[in-house]
């Protein structure tokens, strides 16, 4: 039918997720609509911005990247830690002082 | 796998779970399909460009979040205004309030496509005089 050519991600599963919330009260249709097509929206602009440039591939560190440099995107930080290499991690420790060490 | 906390362990496997007080929350009630969004994540890159695992999961973990956010603040506002039901303009208002307001119009219209659809839907079910037919949409997409 009309209405799921509208949309590409199972509305059950985003009430599902919406559900989630704490004190969550009901969710009307048009509330569903919305958000299912505004997380879909939210899929290809996080893909698009963070895709680079004449590179073929998408990584992790595009995303986390892109994240970074984005200010609404802030409430995504915690779940999307830039990664570093050992190496940068043992050389971040040594500038801090008065760090215990095991 | 997870412990119990305090509710039984739903053992069924459709998609869609009342979800119990305690029942710890399975991965698929968390995320949306990674089929799906990986289908979306490929029409935002250039063709046969690859898009790494990670990637992937990392954008179905953000997903979630940002419809927890969103939802977070539509209900404040409806909470707020007493109502206990989220309407369609909680939403708009919540993508506002958090910095997405570029969504807004393309939105607004999908909505009244949408809307338009509800309408002949409910033409076409008057005229088979279904009797089951609500305001509500009985019919919340088959998860393709």
């Amino acid at each position: 039918m009309d209405n799921d050519r509208l949309t590409q991600l199972p509305m059950s599963r985003i009430r599902t997720v919406m559900k989630t919330s704490p004190d969550m009260g009901n969710i009307n249709p048009e509330a569903l609509f919305l958000m299912c097509r505004s997380a879909e929206m939210f899929i290809e602009h996080m893909a698009k911005g963070a895709h680079r440039q004449g590179k073929k591939s998408l990584e992790y560190k595009d995303l986390a990247q892109y994240v970074e440099n984005d200010e609404k995107l802030e409430f995504l930080l915690q779940i999307l830690p830039k990664k570093i290499t050992v190496k940068e991690y043992k050389t971040m420790m040594e500038k801090k002082p008065g760090t215990d060490e095991d | 796998m997870q412990d119990d906390l305090e509710g039984t362990h739903s053992e069924d496997s459709g998609g869609e779970q009342l979800l119990k007080v305690g029942t710890p929350l399975r991965e698929q009630d968390r995320f949306l399909p990674i089929a799906n969004i990986t289908k979306i994540m490929k029409k935002s890159v250039p063709t046969n460009g690859k898009i790494a695992k990670e990637a992937r999961e990392c954008i179905q973990e953000c997903v979630s979040e940002f419809i927890s956010f969103i939802t977070s603040e539509a209900s404040d506002r409806c909470h707020m205004e007493k109502r206990k039901t989220i309407n369609g303009e909680d939403i708009l208002c919540a993508m506002y309030a958090l910095g997405f307001e570029n969504y807004i119009e393309p939105l607004k219209l999908y909505l009244s496509k949408y809307k338009d659809n509800m309408i002949t839907e409910r033409h076409h079910s008057d005229e088979s005089h279904d009797p089951m037919q609500t305001g509500e949409s009985s019919r919340q997409g088959s998860g393709k």
